[in-house]
């Protein structure tokens, strides 16, 4: 079997107060590609920001290990310079800094060598065009004024400039029409390789028409009441998740 | 110390004639009936001032252009004009008739009829061992049509500094003026600043004051928008640390018809900094469709801050537009949390909010490298 990349063990989160995630048992290798379904309200997000580790969302028992290092003992930008990744639902807007300015200063973060000005530029602008993304983009202050699929593009587009080895995707597919779904599924499936991992939140199926997935997991209320292949999705989208067998 | 006597010595040491003499002793008239103020809101009380003595460190960057005349202060040449003297404007009368009257070093500046100036005139200004009081008076006189940016550079050297300016601007009609002050002083040094704009019809004058240092850093800037369709502009930033206080001012006098103001102030606050920041917007009569616009945006980065911010607004005409907006918080934890999810340090994530926040205002500032200084300044008091 390829290498164990994120192992979670019993995961327990809240926020305000309120427990979330009731224990979340979770492994993921390498070359895999994971989907995570489930309704309103079941705690997708919340995991994905425990695990990235979002000061609001309190770990309440459990472990997760990224290629065996304890991830809930670190810093955020820790997380990320060990190769964890979260696509974000809603990419916050920053007005003062372009998209390039700051996908360097994280570039050369994550990792330890550092690329020239002009060696970046040439990667910005390579990625850029994998994904439809216009040049001028890269002088545009970050999401400012983008639309929301501009948004969801320019989350891949840092996914696959940082590289990392495990990525989430919290609903990146949301909100987004069936082209721009079609361009974020493709960007997913050049970037996924036998190397890295993705954990892919969605709510609909409408992705899985373009992203083949190893696992599709049900979670329900906290937990992860199913694990299947993508037939488990196809029963979903005919009989919603009140059909999922939950024993 | 700062009599009669000093002022007598100083006019013949330096051969100041007809009519810089004149505007000396009038200035010196007025300083001696002021009293020093007593700041309140900063909570001081008592202006302590070192004793007079020479400056000879004032270095002139510029290039020679035909229809630019920069002479120093003292020369005999230099011809205020009288309507500079008559002005109210500065953070104390006291402080600021004290740099008239006894200036130790200064610039004045004059470009000729539809003359464009096309690179900065550098003004660099530093304080030492032997030469720890400043007490620069400069005047720019942009005539009709013209264009210059002149840059103020103000930092020291391991000395308890003293520093008390005075800058006065006259653009005639279409004339365009842009100064940039540059304050850079260590934590050992007192910056004081008077500003004063006299905007003629059609007339723009710019004014960007990048405030990073200093124990005490004050800064009143007034804006007379004399004329129909003058144009003042204050796009100032600052970032106080340590134990800095900090009185910054802003005024704009719309007296033109459809003359327009527009101040843009955005902060940084670390450590125990406490910063006053007074905008003030006067509509005086005959200022007809006249609009003015006042924001300050504040970031605080410990608790332990204070920001005060104070924006006024006088009207005495009805048929005007003025606005003003400010807001102070603490960086946004969501975004911190983006950009430290993209392998940014918590200091170097707050670093780029700072920079962001500052980017309107240094985008319009032509100094070559300041984006990369303020980067370096911001990360050191980060890191202290």
């Amino acid at each position: 079997m390829s290498k164990l990349l994120l192992k979670i063990e019993g995961l327990r989160a809240q926020i305000d107060n309120k427990e979330i995630i009731k224990g979340v048992d979770l492994k993921v290798h390498a070359g895999e590609i994971h989907i995570i379904m489930g309704p309103n309200g079941a705690g997708k997000s919340t995991l994905a920001y425990t695990l990235m580790g979002h000061p609001n969302y309190k770990v309440l028992g459990g472990q997760a290990f990224l290629e065996g290092e304890n991830l809930l003992e670190m810093k955020v930008d820790e997380r990320a310079k060990k190769g964890l990744f979260l696509s974000f639902q809603y990419p916050e807007v920053i007005p003062g800094i372009t998209v390039e300015n700051f996908l360097r200063t994280a570039k050369n973060a994550v990792e330890s060598r550092k690329l020239s000005i002009v060696a970046f530029s040439k990667l910005l602008k390579e990625k850029m065009a994998t994904l439809g993304i216009d040049e001028s983009y890269a002088k545009r202050y970050l999401n400012q004024g983008f639309s929301g699929g501009e948004k969801k593009k320019n989350e891949i587009l840092q996914m696959k400039v940082l590289n990392p080895k495990v990525a989430i995707l919290d609903e990146t597919d949301s909100g987004l029409d069936v082209d721009a779904i079609r361009v974020v599924a493709e960007g997913v499936n050049q970037f996924a390789n036998k190397d890295n991992a993705m954990i892919i939140i969605t709510h609909y199926k409408k992705l899985l028409d373009y992203i083949k997935p190893d696992y599709v997991h049900i979670l329900k209320d906290g937990q992860i009441i199913q694990t299947g292949d993508i037939g488990l999705a196809a029963t979903i989208d005919e009989e919603g998740f009140a059909g999922v067998n939950t024993n | 110390m700062y009599n009669k006597t000093l002022l007598d010595k100083i006019i013949i040491q330096s051969k100041i004639k007809e009519p810089g003499q004149e505007s000396r002793r009038r200035s010196f008239e007025r300083y001696e009936k002021e009293i020093y103020p007593i700041w309140q809101r900063l909570k001081i009380k008592k202006t302590t001032l070192p004793d007079y003595q020479k400056y000879n460190n004032q270095k002139t960057l510029m290039y020679r252009q035909e229809g630019l005349h920069v002479v120093p202060i003292h020369s005999q040449e230099v011809l205020f004009p009288s309507e500079l003297l008559e002005k109210s404007y500065g953070p104390s009368i006291k402080h600021r008739t004290l740099t008239e009257a006894f200036s130790n070093t200064g610039t004045y500046i004059s470009v000729d009829e539809s003359i464009e100036i096309t690179e900065p005139i550098i003004i660099q200004m530093s304080l030492d061992q032997n030469n720890p009081l400043l007490l620069d008076h400069h005047v720019i006189h942009a005539m009709k049509d013209s264009h210059v940016v002149v840059v103020l550079d103000y930092r020291d050297e391991n000395v308890d500094g003293f520093h008390n300016g005075v800058l006065n601007i006259i653009a005639e009609e279409g004339a365009d003026i842009q100064v940039i002050k540059l304050q850079n002083f260590s934590k050992r040094s007192t910056h004081i600043f008077s500003g004063l704009a006299l905007v003629k019809r059609d007339g723009k004058v710019t004014f960007n004051s990048i405030d990073l240092g200093s124990t005490l850093a004050v800064t009143d800037f007034s804006t007379y928008l004399q004329e129909d369709n003058s144009e003042g502009i204050v796009e100032s930033i600052y970032l106080g640390d340590g134990k800095i206080k900090m009185d910054l001012s802003y005024n704009m006098y719309h007296e033109g018809r459809r003359s327009e103001s527009n101040i843009l102030v955005k902060g940084a606050l670390l450590h125990e900094a406490h910063k006053v920041f007074r905008g003030n917007l006067f509509f005086n009569k005959g200022a007809k469709r006249a609009s003015g616009s006042e924001q300050e945006y504040v970031i605080l980065l410990n608790d332990t801050v204070k920001s005060d911010s104070i924006p006024a607004l006088m009207c005495q005409e009805d048929d005007v537009q003025g606005e003003h907006a400010a807001s102070a918080g603490q960086v946004d934890e969501n975004k911190l949390f983006y950009l430290m999810s993209r392998g940014l340090t918590e200091k170097e994530a707050k670093q780029l909010m700072i920079m962001a926040s500052f980017a309107p205002v240094i985008d319009q500032i032509p100094i070559e490298g300041l984006q990369e200084m303020l980067e370096k300044e911001i990360s050191t008091r980060l890191s202290s």
